[in-house]
């Protein structure tokens, strides 16, 4: 599919997610309020605007391959990926304790996971 | 109950920890659903068992989920009980994807332990039953026959 793309969704999840760790370890919570977090919550918003890219390419890429890939399970992944991060940092805002901030971490290293195992469904290890 | 009463179990059980257990029951719930739907839907005839096992787990973690997040009393309490079902059940599946391994030709999200998804679901269980524990006001309170 497109490299740049996908080489960015493993590099950009785990750099949230070490962000987050290091609130998780100074018993911080993530609240809009602070400007800081806004920072961090802006660093998610673009992450989410990168997995929507890979979405669109993902499909038209399912559409036009002549590859054997398992069709409904990438589009499930897909679409799947699309939701996480929205759901995710909504539960995680409601949570004004550093449970949140845990979420947050659980979130984006799954982020992580999902596109390694997009891209070996891609490969054909369905 | 009086209701400050009800939204304190509520705000316990959702936060902190159990915020975490919630989002990881919910990821489960997707994860197992999704998975068993394809399994069974697209090469049911490859492992039945397995993959009505699969579908079996995705029904106890919606359970887990949706009771976990409601935290009322009453969904506490059948929380408790799939967590139990659930620790059953990943302990019979892993022994069984050892004994008998020619059922389980690819992995499921309960056999061998978990070991597919980073152990969570053996410790999953046995972290919520404990969190319900911790955040059971009724244990703590003096006069039991209230």
């Amino acid at each position: 599919m497109l490299t740049p793309i996908t080489v960015a969704l493993y590099v950009l999840p785990l750099v949230a997610a070490v962000w987050a760790l290091v609130k998780l370890i100074r018993n911080q919570a993530l609240l809009l309020a602070n400007r800081g977090d806004r920072v961090f919550f802006r660093f998610l918003v673009g992450i989410e605007l990168l997995v929507l890219a890979q979405a669109v390419v993902g499909f038209v890429a399912l559409a036009t391959t002549d590859r054997d890939v398992h069709t409904v399970t990438f589009g499930a992944y897909l679409i799947g990926l699309a939701l996480l991060l929205p759901v995710g940092v909504w539960w995680s805002l409601g949570d004004r304790s550093r449970g949140g901030t845990a979420v947050l971490i659980v979130v984006t290293l799954t982020l992580a996971v999902m596109v390694l195992r997009l891209n070996q469904i891609w490969a054909g290890h369905a | 109950m009086p209701d400050t009463t009800r939204t304190d179990l509520q705000t316990a059980t959702r936060s902190g920890i159990g915020r975490v257990l919630i989002a990881l029951y919910a990821l489960f719930s997707v994860a197992a659903a999704s998975r068993s739907a394809v399994q069974i839907g697209t090469r049911f005839d490859d492992a039945p068992v397995a993959y009505l096992l699969s579908a079996f787990a995705a029904l106890v973690y919606i359970v887990g989920t949706v009771c976990l997040a409601r935290a009322s009393v009453v969904s506490r309490r059948i929380a408790t009980i799939s967590c139990v079902v659930e620790i059953v059940g990943v302990l019979a599946v892993s022994i069984a994807s050892y004994a008998v391994p020619q059922e389980f030709p690819e992995p499921t999200v309960w056999s061998h332990f978990g070991s597919g998804y980073l152990f969570i679901p053996v410790i999953l269980p046995i972290a919520a039953l404990w969190w319900l524990r911790r955040t059971d006001t009724g244990r703590t309170r003096t006069s039991p026959g209230a």
